[in-house]
């Protein structure tokens, strides 16, 4: 009887290692095989790939064409000297989708949440470009990361906090008796500071006059500017003429009734009799002044952004207002990629041996 | 149930516990070997990535982690031995160079980079009995032979390097080292008609090497033969847009073409790259502009002066 259950135990035994062994195998195997499909294979370069997995499906058009091949860190070293780590993710689009799916070099890809319990997923936007990216090349666009539910709701939170703050300051300001000075100061600084910046845009304009056929687009640039400026200097006005009217020439807007003065009189006149009402209407103007100078101020920023980058491109390449030309056409300007350490040019000329990919 | 029965069952239990156990253990398993997951880079894979990417002082750093990590190969000993000869500590390289000898003492690329780092180092005797070392190591193939022919171009023997360069040629003519090389040789020789040939034929077997465009660029420029400047230029920059001397040849040949907007933009391109304000680049800029508005004016419609003259 002891017998047969040693013999029992080293059968157990014995079938518990094949097992074992069997299992590693297996697993080793599975790491050194190739995955073995076949087709297409790209490669594109993402800043942040948010969790994509290793085999993740890639789509197009709604339809799994394909899967991610492999994802690995990329070193970079910005043309500033800083560094940074991408990640080069390789796809395969399926030998039965390679022939019909054809991915212009305008196409991006995008990383996107399968769905709440699925991983992520790699989704191609094709573009419209003549040029195609071939297989073995890599995308000339840089990937877009997946969208946070998390950063949503944060931002979210931030844009409420944001206005519960903006309301109570407009309720702080509208029992300030000196809001409508300041609102009036602050307007008259911003249309004293867009008229010189119109009169500055005149005074430049000569000098672009005499400029060469090939101006068009800064001469297209000043206009824009121009249009911007006028456009804004109404808008101000505008503004100045209802707060004046609001804050300091109540009788006179009341006495004008009859000449058809704005609707801002008819308000006025009617909240004349009731302080509440008054205090309702001015909080309107109020807001309605914020949004103004909200837009004025959003347009300013645009119209400084655009002369500085315009200062930019005259201070890279002067010739500019002479000869003109478009903005792809200064190869110097807004070069990025790594700029490296040493003279290449010196190390091919001293015929040292390339490096080894293996130790 | 009888005491028999329960045995039994027991007995026909257990080797379904210990099959659980073991695909408990193999899943285990699976998931510290990383199984199915991203496979991650080496230290010496990340060395390698950042020296193709120039940035040496990192590459260094991960060759060293990697030797604490797995000791010391020929590999990273080599590679170790390639940073700090492109950075210019050739003290350091040949320490390197030479310690990867010892894992493998004919392997032909480390006996020529030692060889070459020799050479920089004024070590002539010590720098060819290491090119021929390799040579002798590396019987069908043309680099060593080339770098024995680099040795005698630099200590101003051209003939002797020449006979290499041929020797070398007839070993392995498919070879982009080979031909830049000799387009080296052969621009010393101040034989611009054949050195355009071999860097151009260098281009095809090696159609990475910007500085093959380049010197096959100025060949052609040489020879005055601008479009073929230009076109060589444009591919060198297209390998290497950082480099503001490329710009410059570029404008020259243009500007010698009359293609004075193109000249002048490469011409600034050049500034915006220059880490000083380069003087080469103003004289240039200066004699290139009445140039331009000369094209200019010849551009511009005729003034229709014929109408005012009939009718007076």
């Amino acid at each position: 009887m002891a017998r047969a259950k040693s013999r029992s135990d080293l059968i157990m035994g014995l079938f518990a290692l094949i097992v074992l062994g069997s299992v590693i195998g297996v697993v080793m195997i599975l790491q050194v095989m190739p995955t073995g499909v076949e087709g297409a294979r790209y490669a594109i370069l993402f800043e942040d790939v948010g969790g994509l997995g290793g085999n993740a499906p890639v789509i197009v058009a709604g339809q799994k064409v394909g899967k991610v091949d492999y994802i690995k860190t990329v070193p970079v070293v910005s043309a500033e000297g800083a560094r940074k780590v991408e990640v080069e993710v390789g796809i395969i689009i399926l030998q039965d989708y390679a022939e019909t799916v054809v991915i212009p070099a305008d196409s991006i890809a995008k990383v996107q949440m399968g769905g709440l319990f699925g991983g992520n997923q790699l989704v191609l936007n094709l573009g419209n470009s003549k040029d195609v990216v071939r297989p073995g090349q890599r995308f000339p666009a840089k990937g877009e990361p997946p969208i946070e539910i998390n950063d949503i709701v944060e931002g979210a939170g931030k844009t409420m906090k944001e206005l519960e703050e903006g309301i109570k300051k407009v309720t702080d300001l509208l029992k300030d008796d000196r809001f409508t000075d300041n609102i009036d100061k602050s307007l008259t600084a911003m249309r004293s500071a867009l008229e010189r910046l119109d009169k500055g845009l005149k005074e430049m304009e000569p000098a672009f006059g005499k400029v060469g056929p090939t101006f068009d687009s800064a001469q297209q640039l000043l206009d824009e500017l121009h249009a911007l400026v006028s456009q804004n200097s109404q808008a101000i006005n505008d503004t100045m003429a209802s707060l004046q009217s609001a804050s300091g020439k109540l009788d006179k807007l009341l006495g004008d009734e009859g000449n058809g003065v704005p609707t801002l009189v008819a308000n006025l006149n009617s909240i004349a009799d009731n302080l509440d009402s008054l205090v309702g209407s001015m909080n309107d103007l109020v807001l309605d002044n914020q949004l103004n100078i909200q837009i004025s101020l959003e347009n300013v920023r645009e119209a400084t952004d655009s002369l500085r980058y315009f200062a930019r491109r005259i201070e890279n390449d002067p010739s500019l207002l002479i000869w003109g030309g478009s903005e792809t056409d200064n190869p110097a300007l807004d070069r990025s990629g790594p700029v490296p350490n040493v003279d290449e040019m010196e190390i091919r000329n001293s015929g040292r041996r390339p490096r080894k990919e293996s130790d | 149930m009888s005491t028999e029965v329960r045995r039994e069952l027991r007995h026909r239990r257990t080797p379904v516990r210990a099959l659980l156990c073991l695909l408990t253990l193999a899943f285990f398993l699976a998931a510290v070997t990383g199984c199915g997951g991203v496979p991650r880079l080496t230290t010496f894979e990340k060395g390698v990535e950042y020296m193709d990417y120039s940035d040496y002082p990192r590459a260094i750093e991960q060759f060293h982690s990697h030797i604490k990590q797995h000791g010391e190969g020929l590999g990273v000993c080599y590679n170790l031995g390639v940073c700090y000869f492109d950075e210019g500590d050739y003290d350091q390289a040949v320490q390197w160079y030479e310690k990867a000898l010892e894992y493998d003492p004919r392997d032909g690329d480390t006996l020529v980079n030692l060889g070459l780092t020799y050479l920089k180092q004024g070590r002539d005797v010590a720098a060819l009995s290491r090119l021929k070392q390799a040579a002798d190591v590396e019987k069908d193939r043309a680099y060593p032979l080339v770098a024995i022919a680099l040795y005698y171009q630099r200590t101003g023997k051209l003939d002797k390097a020449r006979e290499y360069y041929d020797e070398a040629a007839s070993r392995e003519a498919k070879s982009g080292y080979l031909w830049y090389h000799y387009g080296t040789l052969h621009e010393q020789d101040q034989r611009f008609g054949d050195a355009a040939q071999a860097y151009e034929r260098s281009t095809q077997f090696d159609s990475t090497n910007p500085a093959a465009y380049e010197g096959a660029a100025r060949c052609y420029y040489r020879l005055r033969n601008w479009r073929k400047a230009v076109q060589n230029y444009d591919f060198a920059i297209h390998l290497l847009p950082t480099e503001p001397r490329l710009y410059v040849g570029a404008a020259d040949s243009l500007t010698e073409l009359g293609r004075y907007d193109r000249a002048v933009k490469y011409l600034w391109a050049a500034r915006g790259l220059s880490t000083h304000d380069d003087a080469e680049v103003h004289t240039r800029l200066l004699e290139l502009y009445p140039k331009l508005l000369e094209a200019e004016r010849a551009n511009l419609p005729p003034v229709k002066d014929d109408a005012e003259g009939n009718g007076g």
